[in-house]
């Protein structure tokens, strides 16, 4: 018996409670995938397996699973990413990407009076990679997933002052990454470690 | 705009407006049915762990275990207390030396034993010293219910990003509240009720106690368990904080815990991690470490009670603005 999304309360409790878990936070754990740069097709497959991990661990389910669903999806990732298949695929991802900063950068980057959102982001996406993995997660997890400080930090299982100290840290690198973009001033990654 | 005197401010802002998925959007688009039926076959592939009575079962004695094994661990806890105890007293035969460690080690375990219905209160000063980043320092006054509904209460006296004076209330089945000194006021958003739903089962003591007892009690508890493990071993004494301490160090670990010399062996600084480790070294001075009749001391665990003139808003778009406002580092 697979539980059904409209699984009611006569049928299987865990099924329903599953799915009522799923029809909530599917679209979160989908976003985080696409948020950390995985195509779509990738992403939907990263979300599938988090929730088939979920469905395994379901009895240890927190009551506010999404921060624990996330750090499902974390790891599931970062295997996903380390098998042949997916780094084939992510190599040619991010040699695309390189690519196109290459070009960004080529022509230098001269963000004085330009509104172009798109130049921003990709900056923003260049100064993203200069941090640490740690660091980028804390800062999306917290600006782009939009977790309060507490259930980000449930769900890179510290304590919720840790999680701050370590915010306050990553945003301060990041500004400075960001800083470090400006034409006048190369900077190298290790830099910014 | 991005430029060289971009500040941590402007970069968060531009971080945020940068975000490559709209979630309203990306949900709204969903095929949700398409979704479910990958996932439905994926579980339905995943034969070991197929959903219905048995998983029920399995369930029923899946929790059985927990409780069993709380209390295994409960009973290993006190028992390798006693053996830790009893090693440390056998081996010294006549050393005056170990059985001063026996004797350190026990009354340490005892000082964290924590009575029954009890708020563990601490006031410490945690310090984070990590090689290539600033230092720093957040003080905070902690109350902590060790029982349900686990309510916890923290006064952030500093830390980076947060109003002095700042505080919070969490617990099992209440909506945070937040205390701003700055305007008086107490956020307690008034929480839709969750809907009841027919079958649903009720969490065990066990599991209430997994998902909710707070961070410093879980702590504690770790503690004990490392003083109950016979890797417990009393190093010298030193001064911390102003009073005369005993040094206690474990095999294999460079974590190095001090408690007072003064016979109540009360803890008053834990030192974990070196500053060259992931997340630095954290040291924390404990000021102040009782645990208090949580009858008597309710008004402890409550944002009004406390603040008696403040002005309660309960409304939800403030409680977010005000969390934004006063955690502004998350």
């Amino acid at each position: 018996m697979v539980p059904s999304p409209q699984a009611d309360a006569g049928g299987d409790d865990r099924g329903r409670r599953f799915a009522e878990c799923f029809r909530v936070h599917y679209s979160r754990v989908l976003a985080y995938g696409l948020r950390r740069s995985l195509d779509r097709a990738a992403a939907e497959d990263a979300a599938a397996e988090t929730f088939l991990v979920a469905w395994r661990r379901f009895d240890d389910a927190p009551s506010e699973p999404l921060p624990w669903l996330l750090a499902i999806a974390r790891n599931v990732i970062f295997n996903e990413t380390r098998s042949v298949r997916r780094r084939d695929r992510m190599a040619a991802r991010l040699a695309a990407e390189r690519l196109v900063l290459g070009e960004q950068s080529a022509a230098g980057l001269n963000h004085e009076g330009s509104d172009d959102s798109a130049a921003n982001a990709r900056t923003v996406r260049m100064a993203l990679e200069r941090l640490g993995d740690r660091d980028r997660e804390i800062l999306l997890l917290s600006s782009w997933d939009g977790l309060s400080a507490r259930r980000a930090a449930a769900a890179l299982g510290c304590s919720p002052g840790t999680f701050a100290v370590r915010l306050h840290r990553a945003r301060a690198r990041f500004a400075r990454a960001l800083n470090a973009l400006s034409p006048s001033k190369p900077s190298t990654s290790e830099e910014l470690r | 705009m991005i430029n060289r005197s971009t500040n941590v401010g402007n970069a968060v802002a531009l971080l945020e407006s940068a975000n490559p998925v709209d979630h309203d959007r990306l949900a709204a688009e969903l095929d949700s049915s398409s979704d479910w039926e990958r996932v439905s076959l994926l579980i339905a592939g995943d034969g070991a762990l197929q959903p219905g009575p048995r998983t029920t079962r399995r369930t029923v004695a899946g929790l059985l275990m927990t409780r069993a094994r709380v209390r295994v661990i409960a009973a290993s806890v006190a028992a390798a207390a006693v053996m830790a105890v009893l090693a440390l007293a056998l081996n010294s035969g006549t050393s005056a030396v170990q059985s001063a460690s026996a004797k350190t080690i026990s009354g340490a375990l005892g000082a964290l034993t924590a009575p029954t219905g009890s708020i563990l209160h601490i006031d410490a000063t945690t310090t984070q010293i990590s090689t290539g980043h600033p230092t720093y320092r957040w003080e905070q006054d902690i109350y902590e219910q060790l029982s349900r509904p686990y309510l916890t209460r923290v006064v952030d006296k500093r830390l980076p990003g947060t109003p002095p004076g700042t505080e919070a209330v969490n617990g099992m089945r209440i909506a945070e509240q937040i205390f701003d000194p700055i305007n008086n006021t107490v956020y307690r958003p008034t929480a839709p009720k969750p809907k009841p739903q027919s079958g649903e089962r009720t969490l065990t003591p066990a599991e209430e106690a997994h998902l909710f007892e707070p961070f410093m009690a879980k702590y504690i508890r770790s503690l004990q368990a490392k003083l109950a493990s016979g890797a417990a071993r009393v190093d010298g004494r030193a001064s911390v904080d102003g009073r005369a301490a005993m040094r206690i160090r474990f095999a294999g670990s460079d974590e190095v815990d001090y408690v007072a010399a003064d016979g109540s062996y009360a803890p008053i600084e834990t030192i974990t991690g070196t500053p060259a480790s992931a997340d630095g070294q954290l040291i924390s001075v404990f000021h102040a470490f009782a645990y208090l009749p949580a009858v008597a001391n309710a008004n402890l665990l409550s944002l009004t009670a406390q603040h008696p003139t403040a002005r309660i808003d309960r409304s939800l778009a403030d409680f977010r603005a005000a969390l934004k406002r006063q955690f502004r580092d998350g």
